[in-house]
């Protein structure tokens, strides 16, 4: 019962530590790795002990790469990553969808940005020419955006939820995250002393652009998301339905790959509704279907 | 057992320390307190980013709030935040702009893309397209703040569904 106690701790510890997330969070993560490497100490059972033990440590060295990163270099990251997106995802020879409706996307993210955690921050969204539907967070404050996804959702309040899913990855740094827990690819990039060195910069990108693309977040990352994303754009003005009504828009377009990238999309959409059923008025709040179709629909 | 209580207590500690006091909201866009909800109401004062308000009555959309000088009105819920600016009530907020943000900004949304995207796109040959378009992207995002004032104010009047 001790060591049962000893490991709920170390979860509640983590739990916190990935929901405070922001600036304290590589300090956070090194914390927990300290403590369940304490706490493994006072573990009888030497596989468990060995296994924390393990965990501790790729904790306490994601930890201290999370802490090494800096505004100037998460942004450094972000925009880099973004040029590469931007390369491999955007149309050729121009990549960006027309300049109103780039500005109209900037404008929804902003007014939802504000309810988040980081209202300070410069978030960019890039709105990309692309014939499936996605949207990709950056470390940073840049997210992209595709034209098919725009296509797909039918209201603003749909994607203020959306894009209050992004920003919240981008808040949470969730990203970054997934990078730290990969103790090679951590170990293998020393801010401190490495950042200048280009070929291993570029080969971290490269890694950690993989990683991004293909393995994505956690589930529990989803779900935090989801559930601030939902709530900034309901704070922002917005129906709160939106984020549920895009998850949901799932069943009548197929299998699209933000969606496949982000699984569990069934509970997701139920812990969506209990969630928008909880807001105060949150169903009568505008969803403003007319001036989507105008700055939107009507464009691409 | 007593581990386990500090443990709690640096949890909820933590937990409080990352949102505003329960009951108040800062103001995140310039704006204008009003007598009553909804078209027609009076300005009563005009509310400035970063200033804190007591909530009255969260009730969407309109929030009631009570300024720091005791007057009381109406705002929109888009405009406050449960969330502290991070420069608000420093040094940042006195010369009333995101120094702090901008300033970090500055060398990659003024002159273009930043070092390190600079170098990775040259090493990896990525199209100067491409380049442009991140470069054409946040320039654009950079001069976004006359159109915010509208665009809210289109949310806040709310009959668009």
């Amino acid at each position: 019962m001790k060591q049962i106690n000893r490991l709920l701790q170390i979860g509640v510890i983590v739990t916190v530590a990935a929901a405070l997330g922001c600036e304290s969070a590589g300090k956070s993560l090194k914390g927990v790795g300290d403590l369940a490497d304490q706490g493994a100490d006072q573990i009888g059972d030497s596989k468990l002990k060995s296994q924390i033990k393990a965990g501790a440590k790729v904790a306490k060295s994601g930890g201290e790469w999370m802490a090494g990163i800096d505004l100037p270099k998460e942004l450094a990251l972000g925009q880099t990553f973004t040029v590469r997106v931007v390369e491999d995802y955007g149309a050729k020879p121009d990549p960006l969808a027309p300049d109103s409706v780039q500005r109209y996307v900037n404008l929804v993210g902003y007014v939802v940005a504000k309810q988040s955690t980081r209202p300070n921050l410069t978030f960019y969204f890039v709105v990309i020419k692309n014939d499936t539907p996605n949207a990709f967070a950056c470390p940073g404050g840049f997210i992209v955006v595709t034209t098919a996804m725009l296509k797909q959702l039918q209201n603003e309040a749909e994607l203020a939820g959306v894009l209050g899913h992004e920003i919240a990855h981008v808040c949470y740094k969730h990203g970054l995250n997934v990078v730290s827990r990969n103790e090679a690819m951590s170990s293998a990039m020393d801010f401190a002393s490495q950042w200048d060195d280009t070929a291993k910069f570029n080969g971290f990108i490269d890694q950690a652009y993989e990683n991004l693309i293909l393995n994505r977040y956690d589930q529990k990352d989803e779900f935090q998301s989801d559930e601030s994303g939902s709530l900034w754009a309901y704070r922002a003005g917005y129906c709160a339905t939106g984020l549920h009504d895009a998850l949901k828009l799932r069943t009548s377009h197929g299998e699209a790959k933000f969606f496949s990238t982000h699984p569990n999309v069934d509970e997701r959409i139920s812990k969506l509704a209990a969630q928008a059923k909880s807001q105060p008025s949150g169903d009568k709040l505008p969803k403003m279907s007319n001036r989507y179709k105008t700055e939107v629909l009507d464009k691409l | 057992m007593k581990t386990r209580r500090l443990l709690l207590l640096a949890v909820a500690g933590a937990v409080l320390a990352a949102t505003a006091a329960a009951g108040s909201v800062y103001v995140t866009i310039d704006t204008s307190l009003k007598d009553k909800k909804g078209l027609g109401a009076a300005t009563i004062a005009e509310l400035k980013q970063g200033a804190v308000l007591e909530l009255v009555d969260n009730a969407p959309p309109q929030y009631q709030v009570k300024t720091a000088d005791g007057k009381t009105g109406f705002v929109h819920m888009s405009k406050v935040s449960e969330n502290k600016p991070d420069d608000v009530g420093g040094e940042l907020a006195k010369a009333d702009t995101n120094v702090e943000v901008n300033s970090e900004h500055s060398s990659y949304a003024i002159r273009g893309l930043g070092p390190k995207a600079e170098q990775y796109a040259q090493s990896k040959g990525i199209s100067q397209a491409s380049r442009d378009a991140v470069d054409k992207a946040q320039a654009l995002r950079d001069k976004l703040t006359p159109d915010i004032e509208p665009f809210v104010a289109k949310l806040e009047i709310g009959s668009d569904n």
